[in-house]
């Protein structure tokens, strides 16, 4: 799979861990329905310490490992409270994670999804990522994900050796080729072979997708 | 009349960008903008170099696109951006204490346009000073120690805060950093 090709007219990059990928989950399934076009959602599993260091805290909230500098902190802070009022706006409940996740399971579960029942997508987007920002999902577990996608309305048959083999085959690719093409986070959008990161580029990947026609949009988070 | 806080710093290609949009929303909705001054952290942008790690590598590609993309949203507002200012950011506090001494809209362009176009040095008397008086600024800078505890007391009232980067908004102790909060920052004022 190249990372910047698709036969949709746009790919979505998301990461089940990202609270930025979260609050950006409605108003993208907004446009794909305005657009009436379906997207080529992919993961994108971030490997977080690798740039921003890593943390985690107890069940009480305790921080019992820690390698991050005061700047990465102050960054990461302001994120989750900025990710949080967003994801309130929406009626939605965003906690803080307690540890690094590792996302990998759940966004295989993505393009699981999207091969088995692409229309269903929407509902598994919404499945996987409401309990578990509300810290009721443990991602790590093939079982659990498999529940998600059955609650969806999905099937399951062959999802664990999906996991365990092409699946997890084609994810490992795929992050591979990211980097190379530039693409580094999430949200990211990718028109005609430009990407861009963050949901406030969705009004300039709206205009782009509908022709380029009249001004240019700023960039803006949508309400 | 209500003001929007805005902290900015010249070094920032992210708050030259929020300068007009900010001023028109401003406008819009009949209140004044108070510029402050935020001293952010800029970095040369990062090279590629043999035994790259994987995080440098992330550094570098995530200040590769956000030059590309500040640079195509600089063209939309037909500002320029020059490459000098990102390969090595110079220091602007003399700058920074200008604006702490004559806040105003006409001060905040004719610096950022300085540093980004005509790639002056915003860390020197004689320039800052040319500036205030290229905008009727009432006063020039005072000397060193001075402008070192201006500057000093603006940025530690920032920090106290919270502000960790630029374009920074300030709404009733909530902070917006970046000009892509303004649709939100316009409704929170409207409902104010």
């Amino acid at each position: 799979m190249r990372a910047l090709e698709s036969n949709s007219p746009l790919i979505v990059y998301v990461d089940v861990k990202s609270p930025y990928a979260y609050i950006a989950i409605e108003p993208t399934l907004a446009l794909e329905r305005e657009l009436s076009v379906l997207f080529d959602w992919r993961p994108l599993t971030l490997d977080i310490p690798s740039y921003l260091g890593s943390a985690r805290k107890n069940d009480r909230g305790k921080l019992v490992e820690n390698n991050r500098s005061p700047q990465q902190w102050g960054a990461v802070k302001y994120a989750y409270r900025d990710a949080h009022r967003y994801a309130k706006r929406q009626g939605r409940l965003l906690l803080g994670t307690q540890k690094i996740w590792d996302s990998s399971i759940a966004n295989i579960g993505i393009t699981w999804v999207s091969e088995q029942a692409r229309d269903l997508l929407p509902v598994y987007l919404d499945r996987i990522y409401t309990p578990f920002w509300r810290r009721e999902l443990d991602i790590e577990k093939v079982e659990v994900v498999a529940e998600i996608i059955q609650a969806s309305g999905v099937t399951t048959d062959g999802f664990a050796a999906f996991v365990e083999g092409i699946g997890r085959e084609r994810h490992d690719q795929l992050q591979s080729a990211l980097h190379p093409v530039g693409i580094f986070g999430v949200p990211t959008y990718v028109v005609n072979g430009e990407f861009f990161f963050g949901r406030e580029n969705l009004p300039l990947v709206r205009w782009r997708l509908l022709g380029s026609n009249g001004n240019m949009p700023d960039a803006a988070y949508p309400l | 009349m209500t003001r929007l806080q805005i902290y900015i710093d010249f070094r920032s290609a992210n708050s030259y960008l929020a300068i007009g949009p900010t001023t028109e929303v401003a406008q819009s909705i009949g209140v004044e903008v108070a510029w402050l001054p935020f001293a952010s952290k800029q970095k040369p942008a990062p090279v590629e170099h043999d035994n790259e790690t994987k995080g440098e590598r992330h550094h570098r590609i995530r200040a590769e696109y956000r030059m590309r993309i500040e640079r195509q949203y600089a063209r939309r507002q037909n500002l320029t951006l020059n490459n000098a200012a990102y390969e090595m950011p110079g220091a602007t506090n003399l700058a920074l204490t200008g604006l702490a001494l004559h806040p105003t809209l006409d001060y905040v362009n004719a610096a950022f346009d300085a540093y980004w176009v005509r790639q002056l040095d915003l860390d020197d008397v004689d320039v800052v000073n040319e500036l205030l008086v290229q905008t009727q600024a009432k006063e020039q800078l005072p000397n060193a120690p001075a402008c070192a505890q201006l500057l000093d007391n603006v940025l530690h009232q920032a920090s106290a805060r919270g502000v960790i980067d630029a374009p920074t908004y300030l709404i009733d102790d909530e902070l917006y950093l970046g000009r892509e909060h303004l649709p939100w920052i316009r409704e929170l004022i409207l409902i104010a």
